[in-house]
């Protein structure tokens, strides 16, 4: 909260980071001790040749700890570590002795073998109890169930929060075979919080902001009763500040009971008649003459910054390639220093290229081709992954991207990073067809009313 | 009646049957555009738990998409073929209309997911937010410990070293 309340008045200040960055991007640092050291102990040149020939028994150590050490070397430069798990937190509200059991999922982002092992933390680790301590997943699953059983006390002294972390860490596929790992490891939680009621009442909320496609903006206000009395009347009050601290609007909600241990949602609309941009909104939920209060940046209207176009012209493979990206800055001000940053992945998901475009100013309210160059020397036709950055400041736009790569051409294709609406309408021009035959027919029979009748009339 | 109506016009047989087959066409035609016409939910299925980021509605003969929180579409989000959202994890219910009429109702759960990619490279790591919430990452390295936000599709460049990452739902 007190973060919250720090963020609120730097929000205005023209040196606040997020919204005015003031230093460059960083720089790439090449240094790289640990995987310099290792390569030095696997290199054959670090070993004397004047004991080669007289012992062999040693010989035999140093080719076995050579070939360890080039086996870590391999893992710590192929291994790509990712692991997904779901749900992000399970939230239980306390019940003497109470016994559950909890699922879980692992989510197998990059579609690989792996292995996981899970543990507990937390003030909770007691309480918990896992069914398997580590699993398998194939690249063909995308995800596997798991669970883990939660025996809780009979009392807990104080209410609040208690909880305790399931940690699923994702290992080599091959440590069986290693026995050890060394290199950047990575692991997800999904947390168990186990709220005791208070006394009193208590309510606690969280707020999503949504927008929609007429440029209305959605406060969605999760209330949690977390005391053990009803609430009578919670309302949300929303104050909504420009980046210059200026308030812009502010929308009540109705009032509604929220009964105890009850999660309900307070939605607010608001229609906003200002200028696209980041903005503040500052939520206080009043419940029964207590506030409790929010904070969240969102933006109005359409990004600041977009790419709208990335394409590569007069390619051949194996020679350097001009990806052009055209952005547009939406912003009344002009943007400098700012770069585009292409990454394409390999099979193994690795960063295979990574390469950058000068530093741009864009100007405001205009469009900016920003063009980047990528050696394609050693690079085989096919599908890759990639990813572009468009970054300035801190801050970065990011999407991903497909490049299929042919020996005269590379596709390249978005994928949407959000939730996005796709329409079938195949039965359409079915319809359509049948509306032409409708209208010919009825076309035909007016004709055949008026035209053929008149002139059988005639010749009788 | 309509038999002696035509034979005093003068309809020959042929004619008449023509005329017949042309109505049923006609009826069957229309009646056919009404039904395929209505619009459809296609996905995500009612009742589906969704944990990617990303994903997509599929709709049939629609031109909006209705999505609120509560049954009675109170303060509803309404988008069209074409255009993205951000939907925060919870359960949702929505609709397809179009002039005409509106779909059935479904509903679908966006579940929380906490994902970590750390993908590897000459001189950096890249380590990306592949789950759906914004996520707190403490990175430990030789007993220091910091703290990372990453919001919801995002990466962030990380230095080449031995560092452990681990992940969780921030807030």
């Amino acid at each position: 909260m007190d973060k919250m309340i720090k963020d609120k008045s730097n929000f205005g200040n023209r040196n606040n980071p997020y919204l005015f960055p003031s230093n460059s991007h960083p720089d790439f640092d090449s240094d790289n001790h640990k995987l310099a050291k290792v390569r030095m102990l696997a290199h054959p040149r670090s070993i004397d040749k004047d004991n080669l020939n007289a012992n062999y028994g040693i010989n035999l150590k140093i080719v076995l700890v050579l070939i360890s050490l080039l086996a870590i070397t391999f893992l710590q430069i192929s291994q790509t570590s990712a692991i997904g798990i779901t749900p992000g937190r399970t939230t239980i509200n306390f019940e003497p002795d109470l016994a559950q059991e909890v699922q879980f999922s692992i989510v197998n982002t990059e579609h690989k073998d792996m292995n996981v092992v899970f543990y507990v933390q937390g003030e909770l680790n007691g309480s918990v109890g896992f069914v398997q301590l580590s699993a398998k997943l194939s690249a063909s699953e995308e995800s596997k169930s798991f669970s883990y059983s939660v025996s809780l006390p009979h009392k807990f002294d104080k209410p609040g929060l208690y909880s305790a972390d399931i940690v699923a860490l994702e290992m080599p596929e091959d440590l069986e075979k290693q026995g050890t790992y060394v290199g950047a490891r990575v692991a997800v939680v999904s947390q168990l919080h186990v709220y005791v009621p208070y006394p009193n009442k208590y309510l606690d909320g969280e707020l999503s902001v949504i927008s929609d496609d007429s440029g209305k903006i959605m406060f969605l206000s999760s209330v949690y009763n977390r005391g053990k009395l009803d609430i009578v009347n919670a309302k949300t009050v929303i104050d909504i500040y420009t980046p210059l601290n200026e308030k812009v609007a502010t929308i009540e909600s109705d009032s509604i009971p929220v009964k105890s241990l009850e999660r309900k949602e307070i939605v607010s609309e608001w229609q906003p008649g200002v200028n696209s941009g980041r903005y503040l909104a500052s939520v206080s939920i009043i419940y029964d003459n207590e506030i409790f209060s929010i904070t969240k940046e969102f933006s109005v209207g359409e990004a600041l910054l977009e790419i709208q176009d990335l394409y590569v012209k007069d390619f051949s493979l194996g020679e350097i390639a001009k990806f052009n990206a055209l952005v547009e800055n939406k912003w009344g001000n002009s943007i400098p220093d700012s770069f585009l940053n292409i990454l394409v992945f390999n099979n193994e998901g690795e960063i295979m290229a990574d390469f950058k475009s000068p530093n741009y100013d864009l100007k405001p309210l205009s469009k900016t081709e920003m063009v980047a160059f990528w050696d394609t020397g050693g690079v085989f036709q096919g599908n890759y992954e990639g990813k572009v950055l468009l970054k300035y400041g801190e801050k970065s736009v990011e999407r991903n991207i497909n490049l299929k790569i042919s020996e005269s051409n590379i596709e390249i294709s978005g994928i949407t990073g959000k939730v996005l609406v796709r329409g079938k309408r195949s039965s359409v021009n079915i319809n359509n067809l049948l509306v032409i035959a409708i209208v010919v027919l009825i076309l035909f029979n007016a004709v055949w009313f008026l035209v053929v009748r008149r002139y059988m009339k005639k010749k009788k | 009646m309509i038999k002696n109506m035509m034979s005093n016009r003068g309809i020959g047989k042929y004619e008449r049957i023509f005329m017949i087959v042309s109505a049923v066409f006609v009826i069957g035609a229309l009646f056919y555009m009404y039904v395929s016409s209505s619009p459809k939910t296609i996905s995500p299925i009612s009742g589906q738990t969704i944990f990617n980021p990303d994903f997509v509605f599929e709709i049939e003969n629609g031109e909006e998409l209705v999505i609120s929180t509560s049954l009675d579409f109170t303060s509803p989000i309404i988008l069209n073929e074409g255009s993205e959202t951000d939907l925060p994890p919870g359960t949702y219910y929505w609709k397809v209309r179009n002039w005409l009429r509106e779909s059935e109702v479904g509903s679908f759960t966006i579940e929380s997911s906490v994902g970590l990619n750390l993908r590897k490279g000459n001189e950096k790591d890249l380590l990306e937010n592949s789950g759906n919430v914004p996520v707190d990452v403490t990175k430990k390295k030789g007993g220091i410990t910091t703290q990372i936000p990453v919001d919801v599709g995002k990466s962030l460049e990380v230095e080449k070293d031995n560092s452990s990452y681990e992940g969780r739902q921030n807030g």
